[in-house]
Order: C-alpha cells, then structure tokens, then sequence
C-alpha cells in the first residue's frame, strides 16, 4: 500500500474507454471498405471507372495545397515580418475567408456571374460576358482562396516564436533579406508548412459542396450521384477517399514528427523588413486577396440579400426554424466531442498508453475520412442493420456523424487542458485539500476551462458549415441553415442564398472572433 | 612608416589611427522612448570593451546600434572611419563587416557546425581554407559535421564565435555570450574566448551584466545604467576611481558614508579619511570604502553581526554606530557577537561633495 490515493479512473478503464471510442471513430472507414468489397461484383470495372474521378481529385487537391501553402507562407510573412501598413488588421481579415464554407463561396461567386450579380455587373462596366465557370480552374481558384488560412495560422505563428536572432545572425554574415528567408527562416517553417498543405489536401480532397456547383467530377461528386443507383461505385470511391485520407494522415504525422521544437522564448521583436516603394504593390497583392476570399462574396451575398429584402421575397420567419436547428445541433454536438474525447486526452497525456496513442489515430482518421463518406456509411449501416433501422434519419445519427467527424478538433484542446494542470500542480493540491470533488472544481476545472472552451469551439464552427453529412443525414423535415443555403441555391433563388448565408457568416464569424482571434490578441 | 601601412592595409580607412569603431552621440530607442541616451565611446583598433549594467540600461541597444539591428534617433556610428549610422544614413546589417555572437548562440539549427560557419564565407575565394583555420582556432575540428542541436551549451558559443570570426569582421560583438551557461563553464569559456580574441587581434565589445566578467575580458569597460554612459575607463580606473557613487556601488561592493570636510581630510563615523577632493572646510561629502580597505581588531566600538567565509578570505558584517558596514579580510578571525574596533588600512578613496 503506498501513500498515493487512487485515482478518479483507473488507468485500465481509461484503456478500455479509448478502445471503444477508437472502434465507434473507425467504424464508418472500415464498414465502408468491408462493404465495397461485398457489393462490386466486378472490382477491376469500377475501379478502372474510377480512375477518372481519382486522378481528378488527387490533381486538384495538390494544386490547391501546394498554391495554398505558397499563399499562406507569403501573407505569413507579410504580415509578421514586414512593415506592410496596418499589418495587425491584416492579420485578422487575411484569416476571416474561414468563416464561409467554401460552397457559400462558391454560390457566391456563381451568383455573382449571374445576370445581375457583382462580377457580372463589373465584367459587363468593360464589355465582357460573364464567363462560364465550371471545371478545374474556378475550382482551384476557389478552394485556394478559402483554404490558404489553414497555412496562414500556423506559419505566422511559427514565425512570430521564431528566435530573431537567427535572421539577424544571417544579415550580420552578409546575407541579403531574400537570402536569409530561403536559407535561414524556411527551413525552420518546413514542418508547419508541410503538415499545414497536407491539411489544406485534405481539406480538397473531401470538397463536396464546391466541386459539385463548379461542376468538376472528384470522388466525392462521384459517390453523391452514385450512391442510389449505383452503390459498388460508390463505395469503392468511398474506399479510394478512405484510403487517400489515410496515407495522408501517416505523411502528417511524419511531417510533425520532424519539428524542432525551440522553447527558447524570443525576448523582443525583429526588426522589420522595409518594403519602401513596394509597399503599394504589396497592399495590392493582400487587398485582392482579401478581396476575393472574404469582402467580394460577402459583398455578392448582400447584393442578392438586399434585392430580395426589398422585392419582399424573403421569408425570415421560414429561416428561424433552421438557424435554431444549426445552433442547438452545433452545440450538443461540441459538448458531446468534448466529453467524449476528453478521457482519452487524460490516457495521452498522464500515461503515455499505447492503446491510446491507437485510439488517438482512430480519431483522427475520423477527421481524415470526408464527411460525405462517414455519412454514406451511417446510411448504410442503419438501413442495412436490422435492430438499427429505425435510428435511419434521425438525429441521433446526425449527432454522431458530426462527433465523428470533427472529434479529432476537440482531442488537441483537450490534451491541452490535460496538460494545462501538470502533476506536480495536482500533487500539491492533494496536499492542500483532501475533497476530490472540491478539487476538481477549485484547481482542474478553472485551468481547462478556456482549453475546453476553445476545443468545443472549433468544434461548433465545423459544424455550422458541414454540409454534405447533413444533406445524407438529417431527418425528413429537419434543415440547417447549410442545407436551407444549399437548396435555395438549387432551386435558383439567389436572394435566400444571400441571406441564410449571411445569417451563418455572422454566426461563424462571432464564433470564430470568440474563439481563435480574441486569443491570438 | 606611412609606406609600410599603406602596404599592409590597402583601405586607407582601416589605417591603424582611425578607431575601430566610433560611437558619438547616439541617442536610440524603441517607439520613443530612448532606451540610449546620448552614448559616446571610441573602440580603438585590437581592443576589447565591455559594456557593463543591470539589465535594461541600453547596453544591448547600444551594440545592435553598431549592428545596425536598431536604427538611431541621432548621433553617429563609424566603423573604420566611414559614417554607418546617422543622419540620413543607415548602412544595412549585411553591408558592415560586423560580427556578432548572440546570447542564445542563434545557431542555425538545420546546418552542420561547418555550413554554420560556411554561411557567412559564401562569397569569400579562400572559404574552405578559412573554414579550416577558424576550425583550429576554436578547436572544433572534431565537431564540424555536428548538427547544433547536439552540441553543449559551451561548443554552440564556440561556434558562434567561430562563425562570426570567419568573415574577418572589422569588429567583432558579444551579446552576453556567457549568460546562458552555467558558472564554472562560464569562466572557463571567458578565458577562452579572451584568449581567442587577444591572438586574432580583433576589436570587439562584449555586453555582460557581470562585473567579474567584464572586468576579466575588457581592456576597459564601459559602465551604464537606465540608457546613459556613465565611465569608460580600465577595471583599475573604474573600482579606484568610479565617477559616481552608483558606478562604485556597481563595480563592487561599497561601503558609503558621509562626512565633513577638514584640511583636505574628511571626518566620518569610523575616523578621519585622506581624500583628494577640493571642498571648502565644513561642507559634506560622500566617501566610498570598500570592504578590503577595513580591518578589524578586537574592540568596543563596533559589533559583528555575521561573517561569510570564502576559504581565501571572509566577510564581515558589522555594526558601527547603527551603520552597516562590510569587510573583507584574510587575516583576522572573528564570530559574530564579538565587539570589535575599525581601522582604515589605507588606498584612495572616492569622494564627492554631498
């Protein structure tokens, strides 16, 4: 008998908790790739179908990642390290493309070269036809604007913990600013721009709403169209997706795991690169990608917002019922992730188990694996269920679709909370009061609270916009505002679109200012 | 004489009367407020200069003034006669010829020990041959295709030096090269690099909140505090002769005590002192002693309150007249509680019209 108290929860409990938890992330991935094996009768066929779809996919997510990260890396710089005017409020609009799904921004953009739209109206000042936009190109340009944050974020922070003395140490041997970028600061941003693409890839690769209103054929569209009448196809594009997003989930963990970490924390800031006479080219360059990613949809949206408040074609009333369904799903779900994820974050951080570095992998994999496919194995596996068939369409399903998917959101803040009240801290507590209970409400909760808080957070945002899961998921009857902006955009009524879409923005946007902003000031 | 120079040095800029590098006037700082003010200082070719002061004084500044990391708000900085900072002018860090050994070493983490010190070699022909002589001088030939990260805290200053003598800079700058080390290391290291610095016959100025330091490694030191440049002179000049009460307090430990003036002499508490101060009779000075120039017999005057023993001396806090003061000897041996009497064992004692 030591003098150690037992603990709350036995580490063997907590190995047995994350195992279930790893089975319930993985199962959609794995039902998804038993079943194509089950349904195609002729595997070579539809794989060679296929094959189409699959170079598609993997083109455009590339593209995108590989612009993405030379965007985000540039504006990174731009904003931390030179005197680039009003920097700190560039910071914050270059990061604000987050707040619009990426098919808002796609029926944005669409709208607005439509008869009557914003780039319409523009194009037509000059002379010039709207254009068609369809295919790879709009949607490369598309998901490049709206996914370069994901490289920003990480980048400017990783330059802004860099120790300046490296940079300077390089000026003072006699290189010039470009020099010691290329040789000096980039080989320190390597891993987080790596890890940060490979995210942005992923991030293309499970694209639906976009690609379908841009109309180019990937994956997803495939398995969309397909998954009624053609379930071998469909499933064994889902398996393709599955296997994509796992290979690029190792590739991430590979790249995080060349990180050098330097704790050493900087002292005083870096003296600023002088842009000079290019400080007019450079405001140009992140203004029209301020541009294009947050302020011209935004500006398209309330274009057709405005028309139809004042032709008195909007019925607010119609849109109460799905904004409340958004809010209070986006809630329960990000309680729901939080509370789940958060005993397998205490295995990972106090006890190092495997069995929960193996459930960890499980969760992620959930985010990895696209929406749209978790979604399509939900279906299957309800409908295909005997005792469970009567869950098909229903929102606990729903609920668990999203866990799923965005879980692995909530895992990092948890572990951050875990870590956030370190032994030593716990030890002394124990000391000093003998009630658990009171403990845990006096010295644990306080200090994981904003972790906690931050984790959920990321978690509501991701459901807010999540589309396609929905669109497979919720029960008859039961929209989200994503859905409402979807089926306008479908049934042509451009007007709604802008408002719904408007309605989500700012809810997002409120969100994310919340969460990521306020704290990053 | 003027041929063979000429011979030596090409640059008639670098000829050996014009000072290394000459600080005059410069007032810097960072959103305003100056951090330095008005600092004048001349570094002479082949001399080292510590910049001694408490964190904050401006010393670090000042040096990255010289860099060129910080611009100036006025003043001027020459380096071997030609005008780097100052009005209007503000020649960029890469075009100096200045070298500098951070206080974190700033080594790149991704390069080998040799790319690290390659890097700054990129346009000089006789790169691989200098590699190797810096290699020797620093004595890191075994280490050369080590990655920093693998190194100890002392070899990483090592190749900061290393790295930043392999160009030839005109001078050369330290940041608080020791302070990340731990003490016996750091000693060490100091004598070292002093030793280094001496046979490359460099100039350079070493930053360092620690008086021993700066008193081992500089030819003279320069004493700051909160952005002024208070006394540069040899470590003798500065704790024989400091210019202010603060710069003695601040160089070694001080015992001050005020008194009147007589006869060229000064009365205090502990007896009449000799001072070279020329004060009217009866007005009040200030006089620092330092606990060396204190011996103790046994007494009543005074009591011991607590001794330090250091195995080749001891200090001695005693109380004389509700004053504190200390002393440092070698030879006497008292516990505390004893009484005891003071005597002035002699030297020069800085004074100042209070």
């Amino acid at each position: 008998m030591t003098g150690q108290p037992a603990p709350l929860v036995t580490h063997k409990r907590l190995d047995l908790y994350s195992v279930a938890l790893g089975v319930v992330f993985a199962l959609p991935g794995i039902f998804v790739v038993v079943r194509a094996a089950q349904l195609s009768g002729d595997i070579g066929e539809t794989l060679s179908e296929s094959v189409g779809p699959l170079g598609r996919t993997i083109l455009l997510a590339s593209s995108v990642a590989a612009t993405a990260a030379v965007l985000g890396t540039a504006l990174a710089w731009m904003v931390t390290r030179t005197d680039l005017p009003a920097a700190r409020t560039w910071k914050i609009v270059l990061v604000l493309p987050l707040v619009l799904p990426s098919f808002v921004g796609a029926a944005a953009f669409l709208a607005s070269l439509a008869p009557g739209g914003l780039l319409h109206g523009l194009l037509g000042l000059i002379g010039i036809d709207s254009p068609r936009a369809r295919g790879f190109w709009p949607s490369w340009a598309l998901l490049t604007m709206f996914t370069y944050p994901y490289v920003l974020l990480p980048v400017s922070a990783r330059l802004e913990t860099l120790r300046p003395t490296l940079e300077e140490s390089a000026r003072l041997l006699g290189s010039s600013a470009g020099h010691t970028f290329r040789r000096v600061t980039l080989p320190q941003l390597r891993s987080s721009i790596l890890a940060s693409s490979l995210l942005v890839f992923l991030y293309a690769v499970s694209e639906f709403g976009a690609v379908q209103l841009l109309g180019y054929d990937t994956l997803t569209r495939v398995i969309f169209a397909t998954r009624l009448a053609d379930r071998g196809t469909s499933f064994t594009s889902a398996t393709l997706l599955v296997v994509l997003a796992l290979i690029v989930v190792a590739a991430e963990r590979r790249a995080r795991g060349g990180d050098r970490v330097d704790d050493r924390a900087r002292s005083r800031s870096t003296q600023l690169v002088h842009l000079g006479t290019k400080t007019p080219m450079a405001l140009a360059f992140v203004g029209s990608v301020a541009f294009f990613g947050f302020v011209g949809p935004i500006v398209s949206l309330i274009i057709w917002a405005t028309r139809g408040v004042l032709d008195n074609r909007i019925n607010f009333a119609a849109l109460v019922g799905p904004a409340v369904n958004t809010a209070y799903t986006g809630v329960v779900t990000s309680v729901l992730a939080v509370i789940m994820v958060l005993p397998l974050a205490v295995l990972l951080v106090r006890h190092r188990s495997r069995t929960g570095k193996a459930a960890s992998i499980a969760v992620v994999g959930g985010f990895a694996v696209p929406g749209l496919v978790i979604a399509i194995s939900l279906v299957f596996w309800t409908l295909n269920t005997p005792l469970l068939s009567r869950l098909y369409q229903t929102w606990p399903v729903l609920i668990l679709a999203y866990v799923i998917h965005f879980g692995s959101q909530a895992l990092g803040a948890a572990e951050g909370s875990v870590r956030a009240v370190p032994t030593t801290l716990r030890e002394s507590s124990q000391l000093l009061e003998p009630s658990l209970l009171r403990r845990i409400l006096r010295v644990d909760f306080p200090l994981m609270r904003s972790g906690l808080a931050s984790g959920g957070g990321l978690v509501l945002l991701s459901t807010l916009k999540e589309l396609p899961a929905t669109l497979l998921l919720a029960p008859i009857g039961f929209s989200t505002l994503a859905t409402e902006i979807w089926g306008s955009y479908e049934d042509g009524f451009y007007a709604e679109v802008g408002v719904s879409a408007l309605f989500l923005v700012a809810l997002s946007t409120l969100l994310t200012w919340l969460l990521v902003l306020r704290r990053a000031t | 004489m003027s041929l063979r120079r000429r011979s030596q040095r090409p640059t008639g800029a670098d000829s050996l009367d014009v000072p290394a590098v000459q600080i005059d006037a410069v007032t810097a700082g960072y959103g305003g407020l100056p951090v330095l003010t008005d600092a004048t200082l001349d570094l002479q070719r082949g001399e080292t200069v510590s910049l001694l002061g408490p964190s904050g004084c401006g010393k670090t500044t000042l040096l990255r003034s010289i860099a060129g990391l910080t611009q100036i708000a006025s003043g001027t900085v020459s380096i071997s006669g030609k005008v780097v900072s100052g009005p209007g002018v503000h020649l960029a860090p890469e075009r100096r010829h200045v070298g500098m050994v951070f206080q974190d070493g700033a080594l790149f983490p991704h390069l080998t020990v040799q790319e690290n010190i390659l890097f700054g070699l990129r346009h000089h022909e006789s790169g691989e041959s200098r590699l190797s002589d810096v290699l020797e001088l620093t004595a890191l030939g075994d280490l050369k295709d080590r990655l920093p990260g693998t190194l100890s805290g002392g070899q990483q200053q090592r190749v900061a030096l290393a790295r930043a003598l392999a160009p030839r800079p005109r001078v050369l700058l330290l940041d608080e090269p020791f302070s990340a080390l731990d003490a016996g290391l750091r000693v060490q290291l100091r004598r070292e690099v002093r030793d280094i610095l001496h046979e490359v016959g460099i100039s350079s100025i070493v930053v360092t909140h620690d008086q021993d330091e700066a008193f081992a490694i500089g030819d003279r030191v320069g004493v700051m505090n909160k952005g002024h440049l208070l006394q540069v002179g040899s470590p003798a000049d500065l704790y024989e002769r400091p210019a202010t009460p603060w710069v003695a307090g601040f160089v070694g430990e001080a015992n001050e005590l005020v008194g009147q003036m007589s006869n060229g002499r000064v009365m205090t508490p502990i007896g009449e002192l000799p001072v070279s101060l020329d004060a009217p009779d009866g007005s009040s000075v200030r006089v620092v002693i330092r606990p060396e120039q204190l011996a103790m017999v046994s007494g009543n005057s005074s009591v011991v309150n607590s001794l330090e023993y250091f195995g080749h001396d001891a200090r001695y806090e005693i109380t004389h007249e509700s004053v504190k003061l200390g002393v440092r000897t070698s030879t006497a041996h008292f516990e505390p509680g004893e009484r005891v009497d003071l005597k002035f064992v002699g030297g020069i004692v800085p004074a100042w019209i209070a």
